[in-house]
């Protein structure tokens, strides 16, 4: 039986990116339908009816919520075809995995949110905050090629999907990562040089842009 | 590597804390217990947690494991041999499924079975621990009954089932202790 896989998303979301990468690093086809957050189908509401949001990956009709859970969903269910694992089989570094993956969404999204909604102190604080977070993450890297060691897995998933953000975060807040954290940005590079990655992340300035219209809608300027 | 020390950094009075101490005891895994004092954490803590800074940590073999939700997967996936103590479903399918309630914390999802994996307590039973014997002081401060037998029954005969095991009955923090304790945070 062919396994049908659908994916809803959309495409400026750094969760719904890791959902993509995880599915081209696995090598698994799928349907993606783009949602409109300010008005979500009637499916999404059905799949995920406890957050209303995406990413959800339906897999045979079952629907499966909360990026890192999808992640580590893909990697489980299709472990023995060949492909890359994204989390360590041994248990201590999988935690480790867990552990970073857990500190960008508690950290980095909050202070990247405050970023593009505040001004004044509060921006500042922000950046502040913001820095301080990637700083602590390329520490972490120290002098691995990837959070997972030589190879690219699941602490990379959690992470790259932020740069893309970047351009945003740094148009906002007036500053420049690359000056702050250059060996995170060379991480960078070299994950973009693989092919899921490229293909899985948005165009930074398109992002930027749904953002200046997010601003402008809810009176952020 | 099953064989080496585990050791646990925690606070009494932490339902995380708790949620580490009744998987180590589900799977039968001997421990020392280390109380630390928020006002003065000791040096290990802020060596194996410099993040964070948090308890629980779990030290296993002399490396940390930090973060509830990260230590249980982590006990879980080590301590694996005997299927009659795994607190995660096998299928993967459900394996989300309940990844996504330990995750989520607030809603519940009981159906008609006795605990949330089934008819034995998992992972997400011990996540909702706290609300069996930590809402408790709390509605009794605030003055509202929020978990009662008659506003959600299923929740309430899950909190009484749940106490009710013996991992748990033995591994509670004193009531009295916990609403001094609760009263105190609050001022």
């Amino acid at each position: 039986m062919a396994d049908e896989v659908v994916l809803l998303d959309t495409f400026f979301s750094m969760f719904g990116m890791r959902a993509r990468l995880a599915l081209a690093e696995k090598g698994i086809e799928y349907e993606y339908k783009e949602e409109n957050l300010g008005d979500k189908s009637p499916v999404l509401l059905e799949m995920n009816p406890v957050h209303k949001k995406i990413p959800v990956l339906i897999h045979n009709g079952k629907p499966v919520c909360e990026s890192l859970i999808i992640v580590q969903y893909i990697d489980e269910v299709w472990k023995d075809n060949n492909s890359p694992s994204l989390l360590p089989s041994d248990p201590y570094q999988k935690a480790q995995a867990r552990f970073w993956a857990d500190f960008v969404d508690k950290k980095l999204y909050d202070a990247g949110r405050r970023l593009c909604t505040t001004k004044g102190d509060e921006l500042e604080t922000a950046k502040k905050d913001f820095i301080e977070v990637l700083k602590l993450l390329e520490a972490e890297l120290g002098e691995k090629s990837y959070f997972g060691g030589e190879n690219f897995g699941f602490g990379d998933v959690a992470l790259i999907t932020y740069s893309n953000w970047f351009y945003s975060y740094e148009t906002c807040g007036n500053f420049s990562v690359e000056e702050h954290c250059p060996k995170l940005m060379e991480w960078v590079k070299r994950c973009m040089e693989k092919e899921s990655v490229s293909k899985s992340l948005a165009d930074p300035k398109k992002i930027y842009d749904s953002i200046l219209v997010f601003k402008k809608k809810h009176g952020f300027e | 590597m099953e064989e080496s020390k585990v050791i646990v950094h925690g606070f009494w009075a932490s339902a995380y804390v708790y949620r580490v101490i009744w998987a180590l005891k589900l799977k039968g895994v001997k421990y020392d217990y280390i109380e630390e004092d928020f006002s003065n954490k000791s040096q290990s803590l802020l060596e194996y947690n410099p993040v964070h800074k948090k308890v629980p940590v779990l030290v296993h073999g002399g490396r940390p494991v930090v973060e509830s939700s990260v230590i249980l997967e982590y006990i879980e996936e080590t301590w694996s041999d005997d299927p009659l103590t795994s607190l995660l479903p096998s299928d993967a399918y459900e394996r989300s499924v309940a990844r996504f309630w330990i995750d989520f914390g607030q809603h519940v999802a009981l159906g008609g079975k006795k605990f949330f994996d089934g008819n034995r307590l998992g992972l997400v039973d011990l996540s909702y621990g706290w609300l069996a014997h930590w809402l408790e002081p709390i509605q009794e401060l605030v003055g509202v009954k929020v978990l009662e037998p008659n506003t959600l029954p299923r929740l309430y005969q899950w909190t009484i089932d749940f106490k009710h095991e013996p991992v748990i009955k033995d591994n509670l923090p004193d009531s009295k202790a916990l609403l001094e304790h609760t009263t105190r945070q609050r001022k």
